[in-house]
């Protein structure tokens, strides 16, 4: 069997499900996405306490109160990977991150994946958000994301306030919705869209995002 | 008759789940803007293909130029010889093959019949398994050429064809008859020997006439017509290895012995680089170590040259790098990985300048093969020849 992201042969563990099974990822590649450890409870951001970061204290005085699960950390390897999965089309390699994806699932909770734009969708082909959330389970498009050309029109003080670009077409019905997200950098992103979801209805909402972009790191985000 | 283009019309890029630009399988459905989709996972580093795309083939427009050849040095007889045989079969279109020991100026052989194609009006491809090798040919055609070379490979300009291409075999997936002669060097080099597709690429890439360099040719290259030149080209002997017991005292006495030249050994695998670093490091040897992951490979050999260091490679270095006056060792020579043809070549790195045309080359053994004495049969035999 090949491993699916080095390509390198392995021997692979016999169970009645390896029939079934089709892609495997070899130990080398699976440990090398690292894990978050202790750090707060709601975006994620390592430190030693586990208290509630300043950046998240600064949403929680706007009245923006949501709970973000990141399960790896965005390094050096969060960005190759992410590259090849985003940038590179490989999709399928996003089942080498299905198992810790779907450790989270709950149940009667609907997944709702942030969207891109239509141009975007155009050129990439696929909405990496859309992918991951599907790995974890029941998804439902409830977002619209309106076009990136509005936000280039906006000057440098309108786009670091930039406007909600997400709107709810239809009315939410749904009780339980988890966002699902690949980067969060600043969590812009996920509360505007959280945002957007609770004037529509929602009754309670949090999020999935598969790497935490560090503050300290001086890697750029992409 | 060119080269495939991801276009709006054409014909679909994966049809019946091969692709269509690399024809392999490794075929997956994911969900496009549009809804079920498939792309092919083996050429994403040409740019994905989708179902939903089209391959357009479109011809090469890059000008047919001539070119002026100044030698960088007199052909010595014998390989004026063996030049003189690729013209006569360039001129009847055949497929042949070069069987020339390391280190006989295989490189300079192939000159003359380059400017003959160039000069027709064709083009010209040489494929090397890796791009270091790649990097040297390049180098070398540029002094010797007055028409651009054109780098088709990993860190070159991905995507253009000229008149003399050199290229790795991956990156011509998508190029479909175009060169008129292919030159194929060392033909027997991991890619090319044993995957078939790789091959298969090349032939597609090419109009049917090719020609093989290698020192070791395999059985099925043999059965084209064969030139062979068992000699160096400054007229020495090729170093015969030597067959050691190994232990890490004799191991550490090699390098002692020769504590003014630079070193090389070779070891099976990636994990015994880091084992016998320590083992060297213990005795007070600096060394580095050389493996297909590593990045700096051409710094690495320049430190080789330059300090006389150690330098522990995997096998990734057994073809198409030359050192002037390194003494080698291959640690563990009964491997596996290590075959008749890689033992070879690992010997033929010692000796190949004429200022220093011998070396020591030491298999160190714990075990004893028909791999290592067939390697050192045929040595002997190409110096008896």
């Amino acid at each position: 069997m090949k491993c699916l992201l080095c390509h390198e042969s392995m021997t692979v563990p016999w169970t009645p499900a390896t029939l079934w099974r089709r892609d495997w990822v070899c130990p080398s590649c699976e440990s090398k996405l690292t894990p978050l450890g202790t750090g707060c409870p709601r975006c994620g951001q390592p430190n030693e306490t586990g208290e509630t970061c300043s950046d998240c204290i600064r949403w929680l005085a706007l009245g923006l109160d949501l709970i973000v699960r990141c399960i790896y950390a965005y390094d050096e390897a969060g960005i190759n990977w992410l590259h090849r999965f985003k940038f590179s089309g490989d999709v399928v390699i996003a089942s080498s991150v299905a198992p810790a994806l779907r450790a989270l699932r709950s149940s009667n909770v609907t997944y709702v994946p942030i969207p891109v734009s239509r141009e975007r969708l155009q050129i990439r082909r696929f909405n990496q958000a859309e992918v991951l959330a599907r790995c974890i389970g029941p998804t439902r498009q409830l977002l619209e994301k309106t076009e990136v050309s509005s936000q280039r029109e906006l000057g440098k003080e309108g786009r670091r306030h930039r406007t909600n670009p997400f709107t709810v077409p239809t009315s939410v019905k749904c009780g339980k919705i988890i966002l699902v997200d690949d980067v969060y950098t600043t969590g812009t992103t996920l509360q505007q869209a959280a945002f957007s979801l609770r004037q529509a209805g929602a009754s309670e909402v949090s999020a999935i995002c598969l790497f935490r972009a560090l503050n300290k790191s001086k890697s750029r985000p992409i | 008759m060119g080269e495939l283009i991801v276009a709006q019309a054409g014909k679909r890029a994966i049809r019946f789940g091969i692709c269509q630009r690399c024809l392999s399988t490794d075929v997956r459905t994911f969900t496009c803007h549009h809804g079920s989709c498939a792309y092919c996972r083996n050429c994403l580093y040409l740019g994905r293909v989708c179902r939903c795309d089209y391959l357009e083939e479109r011809d090469i427009t890059t000008p047919l130029e001539t070119t002026d050849l100044t030698m960088p040095f007199e052909l010595a007889p014998d390989q004026t010889r063996v030049a003189n045989r690729l013209l006569t079969w360039w001129d009847e279109r055949k497929t042949g093959l070069v069987h020339a020991v390391c280190g006989a100026g295989k490189t300079e052989m192939t000159f003359p019949v380059i400017e003959r194609v160039v000069n027709e009006g064709k083009r010209v491809l040489i494929v090397s398994p890796r791009k270091d090798v790649a990097i040297e040919w390049v180098e070398r055609l540029e002094r010797a050429f007055t028409v651009p070379v054109t780098r088709r490979y990993g860190g070159g300009d991905k995507d253009s064809i000229g008149m003399i291409t050199v290229a790795t075999a991956p990156l011509l997936m998508n190029v479909r008859d175009v060169f008129d002669y292919v030159v194929v060097d060392e033909s027997d080099a991991f890619p090319f020997a044993f995957d078939v597709a790789l091959w298969n690429t090349i032939r597609r890439a090419g109009r049917g006439v090719f020609l093989f360099i290698t020192a070791t040719p395999t059985v099925w290259q043999q059965l084209f017509p064969t030139v062979y030149l068992s000699r160096r080209y400054h007229g020495f002997d090729l170093p015969v290895p030597t067959l050691v017991k190994q232990s890490d005292e004799r191991l550490i006495a090699l390098c002692r012995r020769h504590a003014l030249k630079p070193r090389l050994l070779f070891v099976p695998t990636k994990a015994d680089l880091e084992r016998y670093r320590e083992t060297l490091e213990g005795a007070g040897l600096t060394c580095r170590t050389v493996s297909a992951e590593t990045e700096e490979r051409t710094d690495a050999l320049h430190w080789l040259q330059e300090t006389n260091g150690v330098v522990l490679a995997t096998s990734i270095w057994e073809r198409g790098m030359t050192v002037r006056d390194v003494q080698v060792g291959v640690l563990e020579s009964e491997h596996r990985l290590f075959s008749t043809r890689g033992l070879i070549q690992m010997a033929g790195r010692a000796g190949r300048k004429p200022d220093a045309p011998t070396g020591e080359v030491c298999f160190f053994y714990k075990e004893r093969t028909f791999r290592q004495d067939v390697a050192i049969r045929k040595i002997k035999e190409a110096n008896r020849r």
